[in-house]
């Protein structure tokens, strides 16, 4: 997969930012990869648990799933345009982005979470 | 030792079909006036680094202001406008600017804005190439991207004027439009300029930005640039409008110059005015250079 789960893990768990942007955040945040997928429980506003397992779209707050290019042209620390942030690859380059209220509500933490993914990235490894 | 910008703000009243708007603007320089005009639901504080340039305010009268609705200028006193949905338009866009720069008594000013700015430069000198002298037109295109202008007014709502979402996700939703080569402080600036916005008023902005602002390319054909002369300036990581769509009206718009600027996104002059400034200082010489030559023909 394109990151060192463990890794963003720590990284999110210890990130003044993403704390704060996941405030009262309650449920799943999805991260589908072409042969895993991750979800991030929250609970009021707390990182629960990081597992990989497959949960239902409609079980989720927010659900973001590329392809292996996709998610390796994001997380690139200098990404070509348009793969700047998940919004910009989703209208550009077709990345399946979420369009709950959460989503919405949440851009700041997923923005910052795209940028502890960039950073937790096992050397080499794409999606 | 006081340090203090070389800007000075003031309030004017302008009243446009009909209502009174009082009207925040900040000036630096002189010479040639060039009106300098925000994106959608910003303000005029996007061009601080450009007022604080001495390259371009010794031969410029820099004016940037806040449109109504934005920044300190408040929504009109007197008008109940809490009663109705806002929503920018061409017609208001170019209305604003006419009497902006009579008010101030205005020689043919320079006009150049970004994103719906930038489309306004367009609109602007197709329409008044009798009021200025030239037009910069900074991240504008015939039309927004298909993309977002097929989302429409509803969806747009939805994202930016929605009741379960935090006008901080306005600023966070503006790194779509930002390259990821901008220094990290600017970026943070824009996004918080953004979050600042009045309640639907950068959504409202979008109506003009993706749907009053139209060109047809008849209408770009026939835009006279020996009037009004019409720059583009657009950045490599714009989604709104690439490098690409700008190219389209470019080509339409015979004697209009354009340039593809690397490594800059939807709001170079803020994301990274250093990089910036190497596009424009030369625009700004050519400007000036056409000036003089016209003051010593006449």
């Amino acid at each position: 997969m394109a990151i060192n789960l463990e890794k963003f893990t720590q990284l999110a768990r210890e990130d003044f930012e993403f704390k704060r942007e996941t405030r009262y955040l309650t449920g799943i945040i999805k991260l589908d990869f072409p042969k895993r997928s991750v979800a991030l429980h929250f609970e009021d506003g707390k990182l629960a648990n990081v597992e990989e397992a497959r949960y239902d779209d409609d079980k989720c707050k927010i659900v973001i799933r590329g392809t292996g290019e996709q998610w390796e042209a994001l997380l690139q620390h200098k990404p070509l345009p348009f793969y700047q942030c998940l919004q910009s690859s989703s209208v550009k380059h077709g990345l399946h982005l979420s369009n709950t209220n959460e989503t919405f509500a949440y851009l700041p933490a997923l923005n910052r979470m795209t940028t502890l993914m960039r950073n937790a990235r096992t050397e080499g490894a794409a999606a | 030792m006081i340090k203090h910008d070389p800007i000075t703000g003031r309030y004017i009243y302008l009243t446009i079909d009909g209502i009174e708007y009082r009207v925040y603007y900040e000036e630096a320089g002189q010479g040639i006036p060039l009106l300098v005009g925000h994106t959608a639901g910003s303000d005029g504080r996007q061009y601080r680094h450009l007022l604080c340039d001495e390259e371009v305010t010794k031969n410029f009268r820099v004016i940037a202001f806040d449109l109504p609705y934005h920044g300190k200028s408040l929504p009109p006193y007197g008008v109940r406008w809490w009663e109705t949905e806002y929503n920018m338009t061409k017609k208001f866009m170019m209305d604003f600017q006419l009497v902006l720069s009579k008010a101030l008594g205005l020689d043919r000013p320079v006009y150049m804005g970004s994103s719906m700015g930038g489309h306004l430069a367009i609109d602007l000198a197709s329409n008044y190439p009798d009021n200025f002298r030239a037009t910069i037109s900074v991240e504008g295109a015939l039309r927004s991207a298909a993309e977002y202008v097929d989302v429409g007014m509803a969806g747009i709502r939805r994202e930016f004027d929605n009741p379960n979402v935090n006008r901080t996700s306005i600023g966070a939703a503006m790194m779509l439009n930002i390259s990821p080569y901008s220094p990290e402080a600017n970026v943070r600036e824009i996004q918080w300029e953004y979050s600042c916005g009045g309640p639907g008023i950068f959504a409202g902005d979008l109506y003009y930005y993706y749907y009053d602002h139209n060109v047809t390319p008849e209408e770009a054909s026939k835009i006279d640039t020996s009037k009004c002369m019409l720059y583009f300036l657009t950045g490599e990581y714009d989604p709104n409008t690439s490098p690409a769509d700008t190219k389209i009206a470019a080509d339409l718009v015979k004697g209009s110059k354009f340039w593809t600027m690397e490594k800059l996104g939807h709001f170079p002059v803020t994301e990274d005015y250093t990089e910036f400034r190497k596009y424009l200082l030369p625009i700004l010489e050519e400007i000036q250079q056409t000036s003089e030559t016209r003051t010593k023909v006449a």
